[in-house]
């Protein structure tokens, strides 16, 4: 039946072309025949560059993509969107290969004669010769995240495991016989060649140079969760499940946090990444605190779900490795200190409420914790203090949310700026050499203020004078080095 | 075959062990770090568990400031299977940076399975209300995760925890 329909359209293709001859103006033919107009455009299409053509209705349609067009899957456009759960390494979907380093991009690996696999730790997964590996096993790695609000601590949601390290493992020898990463969605492929009882285990560290994070126990450990051990080749899926109650339940959530502030990152620009080495417990009562030259970033046992204490100390090691601070260190609790305590400190608490994009430092703990709101309250100066007063880490991290939180709920008058413009002072004058040491020697809010003038100019002096003056009573003179507001 | 023997035994033996004692660890402290980077509340926690009888503690929680403060709220977080038979919480005036504040408590356990006791201190500080806590185990100690210690490729050590 499919073949004698087939067959009557082929006839009246061919009646068509024919009595192809072009008509005569004025002669009352009907336009060209719609079948002819499509030429060997198909009603299910193609990419023509970066565009979708098909036949619709005997009449070729176009569509332009913004980004991609692919044909894997059905001819269509791809856009950013479809990178959620790709990640920096990739990401293998049967034989088709995602990967969003560039322009979102699907590769049909077996058009090739190829298979999708992961090559290697720079590369990830590519398309990649069928020999490697006799065996094939994928699956999915998930952990399970308890999100920190306010006084809460939410039960507990299974999330993919984005870029962790995936290993087969020789289980008599515990040999790693391959290392891979999952992508952002969790999932996972692992090509191998063995012979005895292998399984599969998740590490608490990422693979990926654009994301050099691990995490470690107190003794210097990774974590590390094990599936049961099968006969090489006999179980070609094997997912892992962390689950929040397990011992290591909070080194999955601290990886996760790390990826974020990396991401973060990259997205500002910075290459290349520099690596973290966290250290968490849940028994440990040792408090939460970041090592510069080490990188080592400790926390606290009871904050291995605390998102906010996670990317507040991750915001310390971007002061460190990217931009700068004269942090003395020592305990603080937020009432007014030395300026450059302030600094470190509410510039830490800033990354980390920027990177959230929510206002509030949360610390939970039994009972609930404590948490403070940092976009309708002001932790204000002393307007005859001067501007080497001691100040609040709080209002630090206040003023520099002010200049970033667009949007509903915003009450400061500082409008149109995004967090790349903070990036901008803290990258730039903050660590260059024409910085003008003012207020308390060393770096405090003052040059961050100095910094954010010479970088954007003197046309937010006034939003910029009603923040810091009227709202926060802080006596900054708006005198720096890119000149006098007016 | 060995393998198997032996974990038998020694499972059997914690479970079945009656003489472990009721407090797995007697004490336990969070204090103001001199290195620690997150802001904290500005007081040091102690608690610490005494048996007094047939699974009945003595609950002793300890308080310092370590700068001036209004007020101190100092209260006993119980497993549910723990009823206490003397007050749990207490509220102090103000209390200078360096002077003590105790509470102590009776609390009877149902039993003996694996649970916490967690101290939860209260200070305001500059309009803001911030807490630090302590926890000591109480019960049976949790039989331990199995795992394998090994080293990577690379030299780095992992800790596996098989199901």
């Amino acid at each position: 039946m499919t073949s004698k329909l087939w067959c009557a359209l082929a006839c009246v293709t061919l009646i068509a072309c024919e009595d192809s001859s072009a008509p005569e103006p004025g002669d009352g033919s009907d336009s060209m025949d719609p079948v002819d107009a499509c030429g060997e455009v198909t009603a299910e299409g193609a990419c023509e560059g970066n565009d979708v053509v098909r036949c619709v209705e005997g009449a070729v349609e176009r569509e332009p993509c913004a980004t991609t067009c692919t044909t894997d899957g059905g001819v269509r456009c791809i856009g950013p969107e479809v990178c959620s759960g790709v990640g920096p390494l990739g990401r293998c979907d049967g034989d088709s290969l995602w990967r969003c380093d560039g322009e979102p991009s699907l590769v049909d690996c077996a058009a090739a004669g190829q298979i999708c696999g992961y090559r290697d730790d720079v590369v990830g997964y590519a398309c990649i010769d069928p020999t490697a590996g006799a065996h094939r096993v994928s699956g999915t790695i998930t952990w399970e995240d308890r999100a920190v609000s306010p006084g809460a601590l939410a039960d507990p949601v299974a999330k993919p495991a984005r870029g962790v390290m995936v290993a087969v493992v020789d289980d008599a020898t515990d040999a790693l016989l391959v290392t891979v990463s999952t992508a952002d969605d969790g999932t996972y492929v692992a090509h191998y060649a063995a012979t005895a009882m292998v399984r599969i285990a998740t590490y608490s560290r990422s693979r990926s140079e654009a994301r050099p994070a691990r995490v470690r126990d107190t003794a210097g450990y990774l974590y590390a969760v094990g599936s049961t051990a099968f006969a090489a080749g006999s179980m070609p899926s094997v997912d892992i499940a962390v689950s929040a109650a397990s011992t290591a339940g909070g080194a999955w959530n601290s990886l996760d946090n790390a990826v974020t502030a990396m991401d973060w990152l990259r997205e500002q620009g910075v290459a290349p990444i520099s690596p973290v080495y966290m250290y968490w417990q849940q028994t440990t009562s040792s408090g939460s605190y970041y090592q510069g030259g080490s990188n080592e970033l400790h926390l606290d046992g009871d904050d291995g779900f605390d998102d906010v204490v996670a990317l507040h100390e991750l915001g310390h090691y971007i002061q460190d490795e990217y931009s700068d601070s004269d942090n003395p260190g020592g305990a603080h609790d937020g009432s007014p200190a030395d300026p450059r305590l302030a600094w470190g400190e509410g510039g830490a608490t800033w990354f980390a409420i920027a990177v959230r994009g929510v206002p509030y430092y949360i610390d939970w703990s039994t009972g609930g914790g404590w948490y403070v709101e940092l976009e309708q309250r002001a932790h204000k100066a002393s307007l005859t203090g001067g501007i080497s007063q001691n100040i609040s880490e709080w209002m630090v991290a206040e003023v520099m949310w002010d200049l970033i939180d667009d949007g509903s709920g915003d009450t400061d008058p500082v409008v149109g700026s995004t967090a790349p413009h903070v990036w901008d002072v803290l990258v730039g004058y903050l660590i260059s050499s024409s910085r003008v040491d003012r207020g308390r020697a060393g770096l405090d809010l003052v040059e961050f203020l100095d910094g954010w003038f010479m970088h954007h100019g003197m046309s937010s002096c006034a939003p910029m004078r009603t923040l810091v003056l009227d709202r926060y009573t802080f006596p900054y003179d708006f005198a720096g080095p890119a000149g006098a507001c007016p | 075959m060995m393998k198997a023997r032996l974990f038998v035994f020694v499972a059997c033996f914690g479970a079945c062990q009656t003489a472990a004692p009721l407090v797995e660890s007697d004490h336990a402290r969070s204090a103001p770090n001199a290195r620690s980077c997150k802001p904290e509340a500005p007081i040091a926690v102690e608690v610490a568990t005494r048996e007094v009888g047939a699974n009945e503690l003595e609950i002793t929680a300890r308080v310092v400031p370590t700068a001036t403060v209004p007020s101190i709220d100092l209260a006993l977080a119980l497993p549910a299977h723990a009823g206490a038979s003397t007050a749990t919480e207490a509220r102090f005036g103000a209390t200078t940076a360096g002077e003590p504040r105790v509470l102590t408590a009776r609390v009877q356990l149902a039993d003996r399975r694996s649970s916490s006791i967690t101290a939860i201190a209260r200070v305001v500080v500059d309009g803001i209300d911030m807490s630090r806590t302590a926890t000591v185990a109480v019960g049976m100690p949790k039989p331990a995760p199995r795992t394998r210690t090994y080293a990577l490729p690379d030299g780095e050590l992992a800790r596996e925890v098989r199901p």
